[in-house]
């Protein structure tokens, strides 16, 4: 009997102690969670603040590329995913959609994925240039 | 000024929810009222998010629902203080040793050190969440994504609000995700008439420490203070507890509002007329005897039980209004309870469950009529018979499950050693009355892990990728419950004496 709670007593005491521990890790980890008045978050969107006040129509659907369009473009697919879903994010209530199909389109290209997109699409599309590799393109014929 | 701003714009939906649950429950004693109020939290957002979903479909512009939460709150106001008034008198005996009798006292020096060790504990886990708070001020990923991005498309064109739920969204924003959680911050922000990036971030806070107070709370008032306290500083060393409680998505909501419905059963169970102390019942009936029943005698003595069967079927229709796997939780919750009332012949008790769950299903059905479906169906059922029939889906998915298990909550020691030695050292110490409703409860728990598991079984995604981004999420969304039930169930720790 004596035993069984001198077992009890030590168990709760090591559950005291491996939970306090654990919770001071968690928030030693914190520290190395992000930057302290960086929000990359905003950083990202302050981006795309000037393509916003260029757009003309305040909803609807929007185009993206980026250089995981581009064919032969170097790119690392989650930093892509993660930039699409931050575009979206800041666009909305627009809704961005992969792809040119739209009227409109935001695009988010290194400078060599811009010089060869402009190659490919030459003429169909009126450029609007913004600062941190950001474009607006406006389709000139919206019957293709 | 923004953190000021975001705490104040949600006093009026958690007094609302306070103040409902006391109208329906007005039990006494200091850690019913605690429960209450974390409850409360949880039921205010809750309604205040099903409210706005109504006002979002008939007058999406311009309706001022913060002045609609401040009147609805002053009459809530009103009747609470006659209500008291009246109940002073009839309660005055019954409650003064009710009180004395469910509120357990620290009387064990462990019991008062897990105490104080709880006390450390929600000082780290406060340190913690505003750590990190201020190092992602925008929340997680899945923040962004899919429950911030669905706030913005609400409060940013209310007219057309529900291009959020638009099928042309990449799958991967969830438009069909349930909006208690988007709509509490549209409202606050609508209401602010700014975006301020605090109000999820309070939102977020707010569920994760009425959480850890739903969990202490519920067990200090059906066991002791050791337990509970102890239960509470095991939720908090989870690391992906409070990280998920700091990023502002929506798994502290749905774990809070799992662990309100089971908790509140659970309690019914320990407050059933059964339960209530025959001293107390024969003063009951003398009253009742001397003067016709009045209002307040009749709701004191619907409200000890089946007031909480209500408000448990509230919490769990909620679970399903903050995601999708809430809508499976819902539905394991409503069949095992009707085995267990059908077996106890108190299928009465089903009527009141279903009457809680009422309100909140009516809203996500409408909901799930207006939403493209969600990505984990898709595909032809030739498609789900192949993935169902591939053994090594099975495998990955058992082996995955194991090791979740060994890891879960990051400790250096696996937790779950810790959870078995506690089994078989404190053996289960359950009342005869409350053992077939711990049973029940238990079983809806392990229903909600199988039922994870089985759309592991048929998504449509790399089960890899799947498990690997959700399977400790799911595990998680399950522990506050399991810990109730399970510190619910072992011997009090006044027995160490």
């Amino acid at each position: 009997m004596q035993l069984r709670l001198r077992a009890q007593q030590l168990l709760i005491g090591l559950i005291m102690l491996v939970s306090l521990y654990s919770s001071v890790s968690y928030l030693i980890w914190t520290q190395s969670a992000g930057t302290v008045a960086f929000d990359h978050v905003a950083d990202w969107e302050s981006r795309f603040t000037p393509v916003k006040e260029t757009l003309p129509i305040q909803r609807g659907t929007l185009g993206y590329i980026a250089d995981w369009d581009i064919p032969g473009a170097d790119f690392a697919p989650s930093d892509q995913d993660a930039e699409y879903i931050l575009t979206q994010y800041a666009f909305a209530p627009f809704i961005l959609v992969r792809g040119v199909d739209q009227e409109w389109i935001v695009g988010s290209l290194s400078p060599r994925s811009y010089e060869a997109w402009v190659q490919i699409r030459l003429g169909e599309y009126k450029d609007y240039k913004f600062k941190g590799n950001v474009y607006l393109f406006h389709r000139l014929d919206l019957t293709k | 000024m923004s953190y000021l701003q975001s705490i104040l714009v949600y006093i009026p939906a958690v007094a609302i929810g306070f103040l409902l649950v006391h109208l329906l429950w007005p039990e006494r004693g200091l850690f019913a009222l605690l429960f209450k109020f974390f409850l409360g939290i949880g039921a205010g957002l809750g309604l205040t998010s099903l409210l706005y979903f109504i006002i979002l479909l008939v007058i999406p512009i311009g309706f001022p629902f913060l002045t609609l939460q401040i009147i609805i709150l002053l009459i809530l106001l009103f009747i609470t203080f006659r209500r008291e008034r009246n109940m002073q008198y009839a309660t005055r005996n019954i409650s003064s040793r009710s009180e004395a009798e469910r509120t357990p006292h620290v009387t064990h020096y462990l019991s008062l050190i897990t105490y104080y060790l709880l006390l450390a504990s929600i000082l780290i886990t406060l340190a913690s969440f505003i750590n990190f708070s201020i190092r992602r001020d925008q929340g997680a990923f899945d923040a962004w994504m899919i429950y911030n991005r669905a706030a913005r498309f609400i409060f940013r064109d209310p007219a057309n609000w529900q291009a959020t739920l638009s099928p042309d969204l990449y799958w991967g924003f969830h438009a069909d995700y349930p909006l208690l959680v988007s709509s509490n911050v549209a409202w606050a922000w609508a209401s602010l008439g700014t975006e301020n990036i605090r109000v999820p971030l309070v939102q977020s806070g707010l569920f994760l420490f009425a959480c850890i107070g739903l969990l202490f709370t519920a067990l200090a008032q059906v066991k002791g203070i050791g337990q509970a306290s102890l239960a509470a500083i095991i939720l908090m060393s989870i690391s992906g507890f409070v990280r998920s409680g700091s990023g502002q998505i929506a798994d502290v909501p749905l774990m809070f509002y799992m662990l309100a419905s089971i908790a509140t059963m659970s309690l019914r169970g320990a407050f059933s007329p059964e339960a209530i102390p025959s001293s107390a019942m024969m003063l009951l009936q003398k009253q009742s005897a001397k003067q016709s029943p009045s209002p307040a005698m009749g709701l004191l003595r619907f409200a000890r039980s089946d007031v909480l069967i209500v408000i448990s079927g509230f919490m769990a229709g909620l679970a399903g209004w903050t995601k999708n796997e809430g809508l499976l939780f819902i539905a394991v919750s409503v069949v095992i309870l009707f085995f267990v009332f059908a077996r106890t012949k108190s299928l009465r008790s089903l009527i009141y469950f279903g009457l809680g769950l009422a309100f909140p299903v009516l809203i996500i059905l409408y909901f799930k009529s207006i939403t493209p479906a969600g990505d984990l169906f898709s595909g032809s059922f030739a498609d789900i018979l192949t993935r169902i029939t591939d053994l090594t889906r099975y495998l990955l998915i058992l082996k995955s499950l194991g090791s979740e298990f060994l890891s879960f909550g990051g400790w250096p020691v696996p937790l779950l050693l810790f959870i078995v030695l506690l089994f078989f050292i404190f053996d289960s110490k359950l009342e005869t009355e409350i053992k077939q409703l711990f049973r029940a409860l238990s079983i809806i728990l392990v229903l909600q892990l199988l039922g994870y598991l089985a759309i592991y079984l048929i998504t449509p995604h790399d089960l890899s990728w799947q498990i690997d981004t959700a399977f400790d999420r799911n595990v998680l969304q399950i522990f506050p419950s399991f810990l109730f039930l399970f510190f619910a169930s072992i011997r009090d720790f006044g027995s160490l004496s």
